[in-house]
């Protein structure tokens, strides 16, 4: 009788938890609110880190969340090799294995002592005779905050360090970040493609996301780039058995995004996943979150979507748009999924993840619809056995009107 | 299985599973029904099935003749001064072979022996048959190299340019499967290759080609030759160890084999046999046959005393020798990618019979297995994080600190491994004791130049610039392979000789068209009828010397 009442409860429980959750984060969001062109300096900043007793930053310290910076980059000219440039820097994991690559984390570096440095520039290299081949190019390391990460407080300076590629005797930058709203000065590594990045950046306008204070703040400011990026060994292979070095340095300008994200340390729930996983490996469909967030940029129209699931509530199904400098609110999103890959992720002979080439958008406004096609121009990018982090191009329409252009997106279903 | 065949195979790997695809085609092609039996000693492996638990040791090892259980995918020989590690399963050695198809060097074919003979027959143009036999191996295998290197070929290739060989590093091309774009990791396709193939996923960089592809990247022998060989009738029958072969009066041959699933024994009779159960299993099984052998209170008596004198002789480790640099300015990460990406070509070396230096790889074990769990490597890591605090407040804490460096792979995160092969002296012996275990004499003695060259070489790509010192290179430290070093004593992947080919029974046990001396309709091809070293990593040149084996099998009549 006890066990029965137990399901009972904990059924009930899962049924509320998450709809009570959505309830109260819709009623606690401040991001309709917020200023669109101006930024406070306190959202640049980093906000969830301890420090010692002489008021620097700990970095040896369990921290009470993790920030993330994040900087997208479509280059305005298409027919340049390099599609899209995103790189990424986290004070601290997810927390979940699936959006976070456990894979990559070294054995004596807990979830909470390790910083991820991502870079990914997906990148259409010349053939011979005139073919060409598409590579992800995606680098993700996690790297140990104690030494590898150095943070500024009272301004916005990040850095993550990695082991020089080419001589370890000195780190290097793996990723750094600095200046104040509106303009940032960024900075990637590649090691393994050997690329080499460097970002100017102006913000001009800003979509939110989500702006929970003391628990969960993500917005995107939308702006313009001034990108340098270095290929060591080039962009046209003149002989496939042989990677010389044959340095090509690209310069352009691209539209983009940078984003922050800082959440508190609740997100680290990997260990309350342990029944979900089980089960999954018992009934492989069941895979009860689901998030997918992209950016589109298009003639004369830019912004994205945001769809949040998890235990079939919706904590986010919206965006925002900016046609010229009018915002137009995304008050309703409807996603489907058509042609996907399968990914095997070398676990034996688990159920593949399906990562999707195309698909269909449909967002409401008061203003009217966009509604777009998208199709992932390059190989998927894991960046988690779930996760999948890709540019696409897209045709669709904005109030009727046509529209094509471009994007940059994250999708997790696990 | 039934009672008589027309073929029978031993052995699925680079010579079994082409003969058996060329036979049965042969066979279609005529218009007659497939009669092909092909035996495998090992167990057949599906998409996700190669083992990764290491509490099961019996799934990694092949001992004790496949009994109680030991029918794991390693086999591994031991013999005076050099061991042999060879696979065994569904595919053969290209289960766990490093994925790399390069053609022999061309000077092997001219090579004459410590012993003064010009090894391979005379009899055939091999400088001008071969590369039609090589191109049947790519349309098959289709070997390219890796679009997106990993960063311990980057440290190769810095490795080759600090010692002013530069010009000699290549990307080698493998005989993996990386997508339609290239690069697509993890990317599963139906029939990538468009003829009726199985589904692979494109190559997931995660450094466990040695351990068996799980998700069927590499193109082994059973997605592509075999698979083809069994949809046009050939029958596949795994874990079949054939123990002996006696001619039949009147012609054809009767082979016996141990069921080692069913745990019984049994036999089949076929107008034809084809041998191709490696170097060391081949040359074992035909030393039983001309000698005899006994097991437990049985003695088998010899069936087959006239095969040539020669056989046992010729055995070649082509060169194999292993190395590390240790702590080289670079990070190389060796658990990522194939296992082989790059070779330094220094084939001009020793008059052309030199060597080719690979970097190598090393598979993550521990990560692989707690893939398997339902918790998965998360869980795995929470796990391995409380013992570290469990170990850290029991003992000093950098002794927690090293343990987990230990698991981290850490002393190798910067090391190069490599993998270098070429040309020794192929001059071994293998006979059997009265058991009929295969026993191997190997001496280094006139293989020393070439040893001490590698090692020369090895030292100048690894050791420069000397620490502290600016320019190109990794500055490493060198260490050989230890057993070498304290007992010269070598570790072979690449087994050749021992039935080696020759122009008549003096000179070889088998003729140019691999069937052998006074049996006829016997036939041996695989890894033990090459009669010397053959340079590169040699399955290209197996497989293509199996094509034409096969070629001569069907030119006879089948």
């Amino acid at each position: 009788m006890i066990a029965v009442w137990a399901i009972l409860g904990l059924s009930l429980a899962l049924f509320l938890v998450p709809r009570l959750a959505a309830v109260w984060l819709r009623w606690r969001d401040r991001a309709p609110g917020n200023d669109r062109t101006l930024l406070a300096y306190s959202n640049e900043l980093p906000r969830y880190f301890t420090r010692d007793a002489a008021g620097k930053v700990n970095t040896a310290a369990r921290w009470p969340g993790w920030d993330a910076w994040i900087a997208s980059a479509i280059p305005a000219d298409d027919s340049l090799p390099p599609q899209l440039i995103r790189g990424t820097l986290m004070t601290g994991l997810y927390g979940l294995d699936g959006i976070d690559n456990y894979e990559k984390l070294l054995y004596r570096l807990s979830g909470y002592q390790a910083v991820e440095h991502l870079c990914l520039v997906p990148t259409t290299y010349q053939l011979p005779e005139g073919a060409s081949l598409v590579l992800s190019n995606l680098s993700q390391n996690y790297l140990a905050k104690q030494t590898d990460l150095e943070m500024a407080d009272a301004e916005l300076d990040v850095t993550i360090l990695g082991d020089r590629p080419g001589n370890l005797t000195t780190e290097e930058p793996y990723g750094r970040i600095e200046g104040t709203w509106p303009n940032y000065r960024l900075s990637f590594l590649n090691p393994e493609a050997e690329i080499r990045i460097a970002l100017a950046y102006q913000g001009e306008r800003i979509v939110w996301w989500t702006d929970l204070p003391g628990r969960y703040t993500h917005f995107s400011a939308f702006g313009t780039f001034d990108a340098t990026v270095e290929y060591s060994r080039g962009t046209t292979i003149t002989d496939p058995h042989r990677p010389v070095p044959d340095s090509q340095k690209l310069r352009f300008q691209a539209r983009g995004t940078v984003e922050h994200i800082a959440a508190r340390e609740p997100f680290a729930f990997d260990w309350l996943w342990l029944p979900m996983r089980y089960l999954g490996r018992w009934f492989p469909s069941l895979k009860p979150i689901l998030y997918h967030h992209e950016v589109v940029i298009g003639d004369g129209l830019e912004g994205g979507i945001l769809h949040a699931r998890a235990f079939g509530v919706d904590f986010r199904n919206g965006g925002g748009l900016f046609a010229g400098a009018v915002y137009h609110r995304i008050k309703h999103l409807a996603v489907s999924y058509a042609a996907a890959d399968a990914i095997d992720n070398c676990g034996g002979l688990g159920a593949l993840t399906p990562v999707y080439r195309s698909w269909d958008v449909r967002a409401s406004t008061d203003a009217g619809e966009l509604a777009y096609t998208a199709t992932r121009t390059h190989p998927p990018a894991m960046a988690g056995p779930n996760t999948n982090q890709y540019h696409f191009t897209f045709q669709g329409t904005w109030l009727g009107a046509p529209l094509t252009g471009r994007g940059f997106g994250e999708y997790i279903h696990l | 299985m039934k009672p008589a065949y027309d073929f029978v195979i031993i052995g699925s790997g680079f010579g079994g599973s082409v003969s058996a695809y060329r036979l049965t085609a042969e066979q279609k092609r005529l218009g007659r029904p497939a009669s092909v039996c092909v035996m495998e000693r090992g167990k057949r492996y599906l998409r996700g099935q190669f083992p990764r638990d290491v509490g099961r040791p019996k799934d990694f090892s092949f001992r004790n003749e496949g009994r109680d259980g030991w029918h794991g995918i390693f086999d591994v020989r031991s013999g005076d001064n050099i061991s042999v590690l060879c696979g065994a399963g569904v595919g053969g050695g290209s289960l766990v072979y490093l994925d790399v198809q390069v053609d022999a060097f061309a000077s092997t074919f001219d090579i004459v022996g410590p012993e003064g003979r010009r090894r391979w027959p005379s009899t055939v143009n091999w400088h001008e048959e071969m590369p039609g036999y090589y191109a049947r191996m790519e349309s098959m295998l289709r070997p390219s190299p890796i679009p997106d290197p990993p960063l311990k070929t980057i440290a190769l290739r810095e490795a080759a340019h600090g010692a002013g060989m530069a010009e000699r590093f290549k990307l080698v091309d493998l005989a993996v499967f990386w997508g339609k774009q290239g690069g697509e990791r993890g990317v599963v396709f139906n029939d990538p290759y468009q003829r009726g193939g199985p589904p692979q996923g494109a190559c997931q960089m995660c450094g466990e080609c040695f351990l068996g592809c799980n998700t069927h990247s590499k193109n082994t022998l059973d997605l592509n030759y075999l698979w083809f060989a069994e949809r046009a009738g050939a029958e596949v029958f795994s874990q079949h160890r054939v123990t002996r072969i006696e001619p039949r009066p009147g012609g054809g041959y009767t082979v016996y084999f141990d069921d080692l699933a069913a745990q019984s024994p049994g036999s089949v009779t076929a107008r034809n046999v084809v041998v191709s159960a490696g170097t060391t299993g081949s040359t074992e099984l035909m030393l039983k046959c001309k000698h005899g052998y006994r097991s437990g209170r049985t003695q088998f008596a010899p069936t087959m005393p006239r095969i040539s004198e020669m056989l046992g002789r010729y055995f070649s480790g082509n060169g194999d020798f292993g190395a590390v640099a240790f702590q080289s300015r670079r990070v190389t990460e060796p658990a990522v990618g194939p296992t082989i990406t790059a070779a330094i070509d220094c084939r001009d070396l020793l008059d052309g019979h030199g060597f080719y230096i690979e970097d190598g790889g090393i598979p993550e074990v521990l990560r692989a297995n707690m893939r398997l769990y339902p918790g998965g490597v998360s869980t795995g890591q929470r796990v391995l994080h409380w013992l570290r605090g469990l170990v850290s407040t029991r003992t000093p804490a950098s002794l927690a600190e090293q343990v987990f460096d230990l698991l981290d792979l850490e002393a190798v995160r910067n090391a190069l491994v490599y993998l270098t092969m070429g040309i020794d002296a192929a001059d071994g012996v293998m006979s059997i004791d009265q058991a009929g275990q295969l026993q191997i004499h190997w001496d280094h003695t006139q293989s020393m130049r070439y040893l001490r060259k590698v090692e020369e070489t090895l030292r100048a790509i690894s050791e420069t610039p000397v620490p502290g010192s600016d320019g190109p290179g990794i500055a490493a430290n060198l260490m050989l392979n230890p057993t070498w070093s304290f007992n010269k004593h070598l570790l072979t992947l690449h087994p050749l000789g021992g039935c080696p080919m020759g122009d008549d029974e003096t000179m070889g046990v088998v003729s140019p068209a691999g069937e052998i001396f006074n049996y006829p309709g016997l036939y041996i091809t695989d890894g033990s009828i090459i009669p010397t070293a053959l340079g590169p990593n040699p399955s290209k040149t197996i497989g293509a010397v199996s094509e034409r084996v096969g070629d001569h099998i069907i030119a006879k009549g089948i």
